[in-house]
C-alpha cells in the first residue's frame, strides 16, 4: 500500500517519465551504433563476384543459335598429377596426354548435348588471339586469349557464328579454391604443406563472346568439389568434369541482365 | 522574325544525351582531329572551328581536320568499327576501351590533341572524345542530326567543349609534368624531427563515463586548509577545469614509431569552502602544476594531397608532476591562523602515465597542426619500501589522480629522407 502511495506522488512520477525517455534514447543510440558497425563491417569483408555480364547481354541464347567452342583438351590443366596417377594406375609418363584426350572428348560431347549448332573449332585455335586479363570484379581477374576488337571470326565453310564459347581453363586438382588463383589479392597465399586432400576439384573459366560486336557477353569462374572416397574411380572424375561443363549453359542463360 | 522563330523551334527540338564523361582538358589554340568510320564526315572541320569559336569565347585559334592517319589505317579502323557497334548509353568507358596494343600506342601518341568521333546511328550522331590520357574515350553521348550542320556542329561543341579553355603547355612543360613524381608517391621519411607548442583544456570528468565516478571528489571543498573527505584524488582539493598550457619536441622515425619530451603547466585554484570563516585572512591560495614527460608515438602518414600529409597517431608514456603552491595573505593580516600554518602539504612529486590519440595535418612538409585527446594520471611515487616499524600507513594525498585532456598545437618539423 505504501509503494502505491508513494507512486502516486507527482515528483516520483515525474522522475520515472524522465527515466523513461533517458531509457529510450540510450536503446536508439546504442542501436544506431550496432548498426553503423554491422554496416561497417559488412563493408569490409566485400562478397566477390565470379561472373559479370556485358551490359547489353539482354538476350537468352536460343537452343539453335550458332556457336562456336573454342577451347577444348588442349586447356586442360592437371594439378597433384602423382597423386592421381597412383589412383587410376596411370603411369606418369602418360597421364598428362589421358587426361587431355579424356577431357576433350569429355568436353565435345557435354556440350554438344547443351548446343545443338555448335562448331567445335580445332585445338589451340584460341592461340591465334592476343592474350588479355578481363576483370570480372575489383581483384579478380581472367587471363585468357580473346578475340579482337573489330574482327568476326569466320569458319571455313564462310558461316559467321553468332557466338563463340570461349573456355580459358579447366584445372583438375585436389581442395583446389579458386580464390587462390584468380583473385590477385590472394595468389600469394600458398599453403607449404603436405596434407591428405579431402576433395577433388575442377576450377573453370570461360567467356560468351558475341561474334558480331565482339564483346565479352558474359564470363564466369565456377568450382566444383567432390569428396573422395577410398575407391573413387574415372568414373567419378568423369561426372565431375561433366557436372562442371554442364554448368556453362545454365550460367549463360542465369547470366542475362535483366 | 520568321527564321528567328523557325531558330527557337529548331533549337529546342535539337537534344544531345550524355552516356559517360570523366574530367578532360581543352586547351586553348588546341588541335582538334575528326574520326568517323562511317563514309563521310557529318560536319566538316571548317564547321567544328567556326563553332568552336562561336560557342566558347576561352578557345582561342583552334585548328580542326579530319585525322587521316587514322581514317586509313586498318588498326584504327577495326578499332572505330568496333566502336561504332558498341557505343550506346548503356556503356561506360572502362568498356570501350581499346584492346589492341597498336590502337592503344595511337592514342597515348596524341599528345595535347583532342580526337572526336563521330558516328551516324540509328538517326543520332553518337559522339566520342579521346585524348592521350587514357586508352577509352573521356566522354560520350548523342545528339540529333540535322541538315543544318552547324547546328549539329554547335550543339557538340556546346555539350564537350563549353568550359574554360586552358593555355596550351610547351614541349619543355609537357616534358616536365611527363617526368615528375607522381604527387601521391612520396618516399618515407627516415626522420621527422619536430617542436611545437600546444593549448588545450582539461578537466577530471572523461566523457562518455558516470558522473557519479567525479561526484564526490568534485564536490569535494577543504575546510580549514587540511580537511577533506577524501584526499585521494587532488582533485578533492583543486579546481579541476583548467587551460593546458605545453612545449614539446618529438621525432618519428621511418613514418612509424616516434618519441616526445613535453613539457605542460597548468594553474588550478585550491577549493576553499567559502562557509569556512577561516579563509577572511586568504588573497589567494592556487597550485600550479608542472609537468615533465617522454612520451612514445605509433603513427601512420597518409599523403592526401603534395602539399597536405595526413598523420593519425596514438600516444602513451609517464610524466613527473610537481606542483608550486602560490598563497597570500591579505595586506592587513599580521599573523596567519594556526590552521594556515598546518594546512595541507602535497608531495614533492608525483609519478604518471599519460596516453591518447591524435592527428597531425602536416602543410608544405614543414608547418603541423595537432589535434591531441587523452587521460593523463599523476599518483604517489612510490621510490622507498614503507618502514616496518611505522605506526600506521601514512594518509594518501594524491594517489590517484586522474583527468582527461583535448589540445591543439602548431609545430615546426624538419624531415631527413
Amino acid at each position: 500500500m505504501q509503494v502505491l502511495n508513494k507512486s502516486l506522488q507527482p515528483g516520483f512520477e515525474k522522475k520515472n517519465l524522465f527515466d523513461g525517455v533517458v531509457g529510450d534514447l540510450k536503446t536508439k543510440k546504442s542501436f544506431f551504433l550496432l548498426l553503423c558497425a554491422c554496416l561497417f563491417f559488412s563493408g569490409c569483408s566485400g562478397t566477390s563476384n565470379w561472373e559479370s555480364s556485358w551490359p547489353t547481354y539482354k538476350t537468352v541464347l536460343e537452343k539453335n543459335d550458332s556457336i562456336a567452342l573454342i577451347g577444348r583438351g588442349d586447356v586442360f590443366t592437371l594439378m597433384r598429377a602423382k597423386w592421381y596417377s597412383n589412383r587410376l594406375q596411370i603411369p606418369m609418363d602418360s597421364i598428362y596426354p589421358f587426361f587431355e584426350n579424356f577431357s576433350d572428348s569429355l568436353i565435345v560431347k557435354t556440350l554438344s548435348e547443351s548446343f545443338s549448332n555448335i562448331t567445335i573449332l580445332e585445338k589451340k585455335y584460341q592461340q591465334r588471339f592476343p592474350e588479355e586479363t578481363q576483370k570480372l570484379d575489383e581483384r579478380i581477374f581472367i587471363e585468357g586469349h580473346f578475340p579482337e576488337q573489330g574482327k568476326s571470326i569466320t569458319l571455313e565453310n564462310k558461316n559467321t557464328p553468332r557466338y563463340l564459347l570461349l573456355i580459358h581453363e579447366i584445372t583438375l586438382g585436389t581442395d583446389l579454391n579458386k580464390s587462390s588463383f584468380f583473385d590477385y589479392s590472394q595468389k600469394q597465399n600458398e599453403i607449404d604443406q603436405k596434407k591428405a586432400p579431402v576433395n577433388m576439384s575442377v576450377i573453370m573459366s570461360f567467356t560468351l563472346w558475341d561474334n558480331l560486336t565482339q564483346v565479352p557477353l558474359y564470363s564466369a569462374i565456377s568450382e566444383q568439389q567432390r569428396k573422395i572416397f577410398p575407391k573413387t574411380s574415372l568414373e567419378d572424375i568423369a561426372d565431375l568434369l561433366k557436372l562442371t561443363i554442364k554448368e556453362i549453359p545454365q550460367k549463360i542463360s542465369s547470366g542475362v541482365k535483366k | 522574325m520568321r527564321i528567328l522563330l523557325l531558330l527557337i523551334v529548331f533549337v529546342s527540338l535539337t537534344f544531345a544525351n550524355e552516356y559517360f564523361s570523366s574530367p578532360y582538358t581543352i586547351w586553348k589554340d588546341g588541335e582538334y582531329l575528326l574520326w568517323t568510320p562511317d563514309d563521310s564526315l557529318p560536319i566538316s572541320p571548317n564547321e567544328f572551328c567556326q563553332a568552336l569559336k562561336r560557342n566558347n569565347s576561352t578557345i582561342g585559334a583552334p585548328s580542326c581536320r579530319e585525322i587521316g592517319e587514322w581514317q586509313r589505317d586498318t588498326i584504327s579502323i577495326l578499332y572505330g568499327n568496333w566502336l561504332s557497334n558498341n557505343l550506346n548509353k548503356e556503356m561506360s568507358g572502362e568498356l570501350l576501351k581499346a584492346r589492341s596494343k597498336m590502337m592503344t600506342a595511337k592514342i597515348s601518341a596524341l599528345e595535347d590533341k583532342i580526337v572526336i568521333f563521330m558516328t551516324q546511328k540509328n538517326g543520332l550522331l553518337q559522339i566520342a572524345l579521346f585524348n592521350e590520357t587514357a586508352a577509352q574515350p573521356q566522354a560520350a553521348g548523342s545528339v540529333t542530326l540535322s541538315n543544318n550542320k552547324n547546328a549539329i556542329a554547335d550543339n557538340i561543341v556546346k555539350n564537350y567543349f563549353a568550359k574554360n579553355a586552358e593555355r596550351r603547355l610547351t614541349k619543355s612543360e609537357r616534358k616536365r609534368i611527363a617526368e615528375e613524381p607522381d604527387p601521391y608517391f612520396q618516399e618515407t621519411k627516415k626522420m621527422d624531427l619536430w617542436v611545437g607548442a600546444n593549448i588545450g583544456y582539461s578537466q577530471a570528468e572523461i566523457p562518455l563515463t558516470p558522473y557519479n565516478w567525479y561526484k564526490n571528489k568534485l564536490n569535494s571543498r577543504v575546510k580549514r586548509y587540511r580537511v577533506t573527505k577524501d584526499s585521494l584524488s587532488l582533485w578533492n582539493f583543486l579546481e579541476d577545469e583548467s587551460l593546458v598550457l605545453s612545449a614539446y619536441v618529438g621525432a618519428t622515425w621511418y613514418g612509424i614509431f616516434g618519441g616526445e619530451i613535453f613539457y605542460r603547466y597548468s594553474g588550478h585554484d585550491v577549493k576553499t569552502d567559502s562557509k569556512d570563516t577561516t579563509y577572511r585572512e586568504l588573497d589567494h591560495w592556487k597550485f600550479g602544476i608542472h609537468d615533465i614527460g617522454l612520451t612514445l608515438h605509433v603513427t601512420h602518414s597518409f599523403n592526401t594531397t603534395k602539399w597536405l600529409e595526413i598523420s593519425p597517431f596514438a600516444f602513451f608514456g609517464f610524466q613527473y608532476s610537481f606542483l608550486a603552491e602560490n598563497i597570500e595573505l591579505k595586506d592587513n593580516v599580521k599573523k596567519p591562523s594556526a590552521a594556515y600554518s598546518t594546512r595541507i602539504e602535497f608531495e614533492d612529486v608525483y609519478k604518471g602515465g599519460v596516453f591518447g590519440i591524435g592527428s597531425r595535418f602536416l602543410f608544405k612538409k614543414n608547418f603541423g597542426l595537432v589535434f591531441r585527446t587523452g587521460i593523463t594520471t599523476r599518483g604517489r611515487s612510490e621510490d622507498t619500501t614503507p618502514d616496518p616499524n611505522a605506526v600506521a600507513e601514512p594518509t594518501i594525498i594524491g594517489g590517484l589522480t586522474v583527468d582527461g585532456f583535448i589540445n591543439a598545437g602548431i609545430e615546426y618539423h624538419w624531415n631527413w629522407k
